[in-house]
């Protein structure tokens, strides 16, 4: 031991300890987070190429542009749209499936085990697969069941594509809410359910009236990881349709302004834009949990 | 006995719908690739959903000499790599953190990683970009940096709930008195007391990492013999647009790897993810 400590690394460490504790995290965080999130913030008050060794300040200029670019606002309200669609079908299918898995049936662990799969694979194989099952799958069932909307694949006009995202999505997306729920359900007191029942409440009333404060939380952390899977969607949309058929997501319109249209400054305004409403509807997030549990 | 009979009823409704989720919903997008990738691509594009008439292996021939085992490589060492480093680094800073509240300056390092939080990658992707091509860092060693960095907020929020609820500073101040110094504390008395929260954030961060498309998308583009698993998928599915049963074959061996570790892990991967989204 004294060897270790007696020598000049020793008292080194021993001395600026948490200065070298902290260094190594410090300097990755720095240079690959905070410094380029600072960079992207002021850039967006530029008119920068992304090449060129001139950047010229233009202030607000990007920012006021936005509002008035069809591309922009056509792609901000898939956006929006996408991420209601999430949002609510998450919340219902999440606390549907919740309910059915907290019944004590035999083999509920398994069915568990197989509903939370999709949440660990990745969303471009994923993304990928379906794209083939509605180009060939879809058509098929469509032919042989006579079923005219499904005779296409869903990947060739607006609507279909819409649908199609939203369900790949969804696909993987339900699992994590589902095991929330699930949590949340698990913490009822069981005492407080039986004297309910043995007062002669009905199921649903027990459901709304005892098990629903109970999910509150959960449904607010469901909401705010769907509305940010909606609001940053990029892998299922570029897989899918790379944006075509008026689906392209925030995410990938800026990826494809900085780097294929060149408007580096213009593109990080949108990311600064995205940054803000992610910041607000967190703290409003934050306010309503924090009210939830004074109440409980 | 009414009651009872009810009960059995939807119990037996409860089934019907899990089994119908499950099995259409889940399993049936698996097994038809899992079919597709033993057919021609002629025959799938015919007879999607029919069982193949021979087992065909040369769509995985195919796969593995396009050099996937060289990509699942990749994959698993940016992986192992990252998750290492995260787990070496991030309590070390996180501790002292913890072990300095009334330190103005650690507070603001605190406050400023916690920011983080609320960053969306879109923020920073461009200007990170030209970060990491100025530093040279357009590669795999510069891409698993970046994953550290990126995975800083999240996983020094967890440990630092840990470590307040779990950690007593008698301990420490014990094996000073032992004669330990700092570092010898921290590997000796503080890192072992973490092993429980270590499993999630391994989970959370090599689930993350292993799935990533995006950053490696971004930061390894360029250079094919650095490609990662879903970046190699996206690349060889635009390059061989008709190719369906190769194309196949690799959605199924870049599966079976996460699949076995589920199989294996699955309690601690549920608990580690639902453990780590709820804090």
């Amino acid at each position: 031991m004294k060897s270790v400590d007696d020598n000049w690394i020793g008292r080194f460490i021993n001395k600026y300890w948490k200065y070298v504790f902290i260094a190594p995290m410090m300097i990755l965080y720095l240079v690959f987070f905070m410094y380029p999130m600072v960079q992207g913030i002021l850039i967006s008050f530029t008119s920068w190429d992304g090449i060129s060794k001139i950047k010229h300040f233009i202030f607000l200029k990007n920012y006021i542009n936005l509002f008035s670019d069809k591309v922009f606002l056509q792609s901000t309200s898939f956006t929006i749209e996408l991420a209601a669609v999430l949002i609510s079908f998450e919340v219902v299918i999440g606390v549907g499936i919740a309910v059915l898995l907290e019944r004590k049936i035999r083999g509920n662990g398994f069915f568990r085990t197989v509903y939370f799969f999709p949440a660990v694979l990745s969303g471009i194989t994923v993304s990928l697969i379906f794209s083939q099952i509605f180009q060939y799958g879809i058509p098929q069932i469509g032919n042989s069941l006579n079923i005219n909307s499904l005779k296409l694949n869903p990947l060739s006009n607006h609507t279909g594509a819409f649908i199609a995202i939203a369900f790949v999505m969804l696909w993987q997306g339900v699992a994590l809410p589902i095991l929330l729920f699930l949590t949340g359900l698990m913490s009822v007191p069981r005492d407080v359910i039986e004297a309910a029942s043995i007062d002669g409440a009905t199921p649903a009333q027990v459901f709304f009236k005892i098990k629903f404060p109970y999910l509150l939380p959960s449904l607010s952390l469901v909401f705010i990881l769907a509305l940010k899977s909606g609001l940053l969607a990029f892998d299922q949309i570029i897989a899918l349709t790379y944006g075509s058929l008026g689906t392209q997501s925030i995410g990938l319109l800026l990826y494809n302004d900085a780097i294929n249209s060149f408007r580096f400054g213009y593109a990080n305004s949108m990311g600064t834009l995205l940054f803000v409403v992610i910041i607000v509807i967190s703290i409003i997030q934050i306010k309503i949990s924090s009210k939830y549990e004074v109440e409980q | 006995m009414k009651n009872n009979n009810k009960n059995v009823k939807i119990n037996a409704l409860t089934y019907i719908i899990l089994i119908i989720g499950a099995l259409c919903l889940i399993c049936i997008p698996i097994y038809l690739t899992l079919i597709g990738s033993f057919k021609t691509g002629q025959d799938t594009i015919a007879n999607f959903f029919s069982f193949p008439k021979h087992l065909l292996t040369q769509n995985y021939k195919t796969v593995f000499s396009s050099g996937f085992s060289g990509y699942f490589l990749n994959s698993v060492e940016m992986t192992v790599l990252s998750v290492i480093l995260i787990v070496l680094f991030v309590p070390l800073g996180s501790y002292a953190i913890v072990r300095n509240k009334s330190s103005k300056f650690f507070k603001v390092i605190h406050y400023v990683c916690l920011l983080g939080l609320f960053v969306p990658f879109q923020v920073f992707m461009l200007p990170l970009t030209t970060v990491a091509a100025r530093l040279h860092a357009m590669n795999k060693l510069g891409l698993i940096f970046i994953y550290v960095a990126l995975a800083v907020p999240q996983t020094m929020f967890l440990y630092i709930g840990y470590m307040k609820a779990n950690l007593p500073i008698e301990l420490e101040e014990a094996a000073a008195i032992d004669g330990c110094g700092k570092l010898k504390t921290y590997v000796s008395v503080v890192f072992p007391l973490l092993k429980p929260i270590n499993a999630t954030i391994i989970i959370l961060n090599a689930l993350w990492i292993w799935n990533d498309f995006l950053l490696p998308f971004l930061i390894l583009g360029g250079d094919n013999a650095q490609w990662t698993i879903p970046l190699f998928q996206y690349n060889y599915v635009s390059a061989n647009q008709m190719n369906y049963g190769p194309m196949f074959a690799l959605y199924i061996a870049s599966m079976v790897p996460i699949i076995i570790v589920y199989m294996v892990f699955q309690r601690n991967i549920i608990g580690g993810i639902t453990a780590g989204s709820i804090k």
